[in-house]
């Protein structure tokens, strides 16, 4: 059967493991563009957050390049945003224009239920098949991401060229392994290889850090790239949230939990939904580490970032630390994004030079 | 405890209640706690183009209109009591929670604003925080005697029993608030359901008194606060359609009920701007739109004279289609 799972681009090739490690053939995902945007937008309800939009146009574009199943993340915690009813009414919203298939959140970790799940699509899947196919795709995801630390460093080391082509070679050397033993040693080949190039040290450079919505932090389209006008203004960049965290076993986030808990409670005593209790942590956490300032990306109508992003002057207050805010929707301009940042970052180094 | 020292100096305690948000829904059971403990309750001024021009002005970082309101709505009582009342509410239905900016308004409050906040937990999904240790967590500060604070409960949650009561008889907020029905209609022209979030539909600022209007016109009026809550669930279960959110279920709930409903003539749905949460039920709504329905979308810049053509519009409407029955009929 074919199927797609909407995560966002960087992780298409986890994503594409995981589904045919569980026996499905995975349908390619178009990347985010203007056109899936605009076809995403059209058929949402007006004040829907962004990234309903987004998923919605990627549904609707892989249905036609033959996708029989979507598969789209839901909520794996008690409290959530709207990510909760991302595949209802979206399934919803495609049925009535009269086209059949199939639909299925990703709402839950536990094995058992994840494996009745994915069985009514192949009913031959075994658990320890699942098993297999969930720590390949997870092992690649967080390879994936150590990839792209690395293309950052490199970035301002050497320069965007030899960064490029680094980011390349391993994204296909990950998407070619297919064993879990030869994905270890790739991770011990690919810290190797790292270590070839010129370093960085963080301490000299100006640092910035990144924080906000999972999907936008994410996401190089609707982040507008932020990551590498950042990087060719020369500014180490931290990024506040990763995909694998949704991903991550019980006993870490345990300990992730606990930390956030620590931080964030004097600002936010609820884990309002989703994470924005993170961001909040985040923020702190950098201003401690004696970063120069932060970015807060939030995509337009998201409820729990907007909360945040409502508590955050208080903490910049607290620790004297510049934001940034910037909500993304679908009419966020080039020039102007550019202009906010390339601003933001002149005034951090003016003020990092008074000092 | 400062709460000690005030009550010993025999001044009452001063405990401000915002008129916004929850307090549409549980105002007789807070009210009726804190006066029963032997404090004194102010709650704020019905909202006015003052408050929400504070609000708007204290609080404009791409929020919603309700906690715009908020913020204006303590600004108004800010200076005049000791302490505010509010609390976090997570969830008032097991499996559905309340919007995410809403559970966080006491803290986003906290961060913006110089002020003495009450804010106990309320969430059913948790055994520690029901609304009655909730009320204990703050009442002990009071008076320490639990037999006080017990009695003060029972009498509140009699006091909101009777306040709902009276809502699903058919009471707007007003009316099953101080238990005289203001507009009785022996023989309505039309029936109108209006259905929202309770704090949009009753706040009479932004509806821009439109119940009033509306019985003048000899129109009976429904809300979406008719329902109680086994009804809402019980109706969602039945079309397999619930949601996340409770607002959005008791709002969609209704939708389906009143469309049911032969003695209705039509919906009105009022949302705020911006409303997430709800931006997802509608959708579904769409499926059970039998009846003529109108989406009203307000915000703080909303005009009456806007507001009140299309309602007239929508009567107007609704007069002809009973006209062109009657006449099919005869």
């Amino acid at each position: 059967m074919k199927a797609s799972l909407f995560v966002v681009d960087d992780a298409q090739i986890a994503t594409d493991a995981f589904l045919r490690g569980v026996g499905l053939e995975p349908v390619r995902v178009q990347p985010t563009n203007r056109k899936v945007i605009l076809r995403g937008v059209q058929n949402s309800p007006e004040f829907a957050c962004f990234p309903f939009k987004v998923l919605l146009g990627k549904v609707m574009e892989a249905l036609d390049d033959g996708a029989e199943l979507c598969i789209m993340p839901g909520n794996n915690s008690q409290v959530s945003c709207q990510l909760a009813d991302f595949a209802r009414v979206q399934e919803h919203i495609i049925r009535r224009t009269g086209r059949s298939f199939e639909m299925m959140a990703l709402d839950t970790l536990h094995p058992n239920k994840l494996l009745s799940k994915f069985q009514k699509y192949n009913p031959n899947l075994t658990l320890q098949q699942l098993t297999r196919s969930a720590i390949m795709g997870r092992q690649k995801l967080l390879l994936l991401e150590i990839v792209e630390d690395c293309y950052r460093n490199i970035f301002i080391s050497e320069g965007k060229v030899n960064a490029e082509r680094f980011r390349k070679l391993w994204r296909q050397k990950i998407d070619g392994t297919e064993s879990l033993i030869d994905l270890h040693f790739l991770d011990n080949a690919l810290l190797d290889d790292y270590a070839s190039h010129k370093g960085i040290e963080p301490e000299k450079l100006l640092r910035i850090a990144v924080i906000g919505d999972i999907f936008c932090l994410n996401d190089r389209f609707v982040n507008n790239n932020i990551y590498e006008r950042l990087l060719t203004q020369g500014v180490h960049v931290r990024q506040g949230i990763r995909i694998s965290i949704m991903l991550s076993n019980p006993l870490n986030r345990m300990i992730k939990e606990f930390l956030i808990e620590k931080k964030a409670e004097r600002y936010l005593k609820h884990n309002v939904a989703s994470y924005a209790k993170n961001t909040i942590k985040e923020a702190v956490e950098c201003a401690e580490e004696g970063y120069d300032g932060l970015i807060h990306i939030y995509p337009f109508n998201c409820m729990p970032e907007i909360t945040a992003r409502n508590i955050l002057p208080k903490v910049s207050k607290d620790y004297n630390i510049p934001i940034l805010y910037l909500p993304m929707d679908e009419q966020t301009g080039d020039a102007g994004f550019t202009t906010r940042i390339e601003a933001f970052v002149d005034l951090i180094k003016m003020r990092k030079a008074r000092k | 405890m400062p709460f000690l020292a005030l009550q010993m100096a025999n001044n009452k305690v001063r405990v401000g209640i915002p008129r916004s948000l929850f307090y549409y829904n549980f105002a007789p059971l807070y009210e009726t706690f804190f006066k029963e403990m032997g404090a004194e309750v102010i709650v704020s001024h019905k909202t006015s183009k003052q408050i929400i021009a504070d609000g708007t002005n204290a609080g404009n970082n791409e929020l919603c209109l309700p906690i715009k309101l908020l913020y204006g709505h303590v600004l108004d009582l800010k200076d005049r009591v000791d302490y505010i009342f509010l609390p976090y509410i997570i969830s008032t239905h097991k499996g559905s929670f309340i919007c995410p900016k809403l559970i966080g308004a006491p803290d986003i409050i906290r961060a913006n604003m110089e002020v003495k906040l009450l804010s106990p937990d309320v969430d059913v999904n948790n055994i520690y925080s029901s609304t009655y240790s909730a009320l204990k967590e703050v009442a002990i500060a009071i008076s320490a005697n639990p037999m006080t604070i017990y009695s003060a409960y029972r009498k509140a949650v009699d006091a909101q029993r009777k306040f709902e009561g009276r809502l699903q008889r058919g009471f707007l907020f007003e009316e099953a608030y101080t238990g005289r029905k203001k507009h009785s209609l022996v023989n309505p022209k039309h029936s109108i359901a209006i259905i929202g979030h309770s704090y949009v539909l009753n706040d009479e600022y932004i509806s821009s008194g439109l119940f009033s209007k509306l019985a003048k016109q000899d129109i009976a009026i429904y809300t979406s606060d008719a329902f109680s809550d086994n009804q809402v669930y019980s109706t969602l279960k039945k079309n397999r359609r619930q949601t996340h959110w409770s607002f959005g279920d008791r709002v969609l709930a209704s939708a389906i009920l009143y469309s049911e409903k032969n003695d209705i003539d039509g919906i009105i749905y009022i949302t705020p701007f911006s409303c997430s949460a709800d931006s997802l039920v509608t959708e579904y709504m769409q499926d059970h739109r039998k009846k003529p329905f109108m989406t009203i979308t307000v915000d703080e810049h909303a005009g009456d004279a806007g507001f009140l053509t299309r309602v007239e519009a929508f009567v107007d409407i609704i007069q002809r289609k009973a006209n062109r029955t009657a006449r099919v009929t005869d």
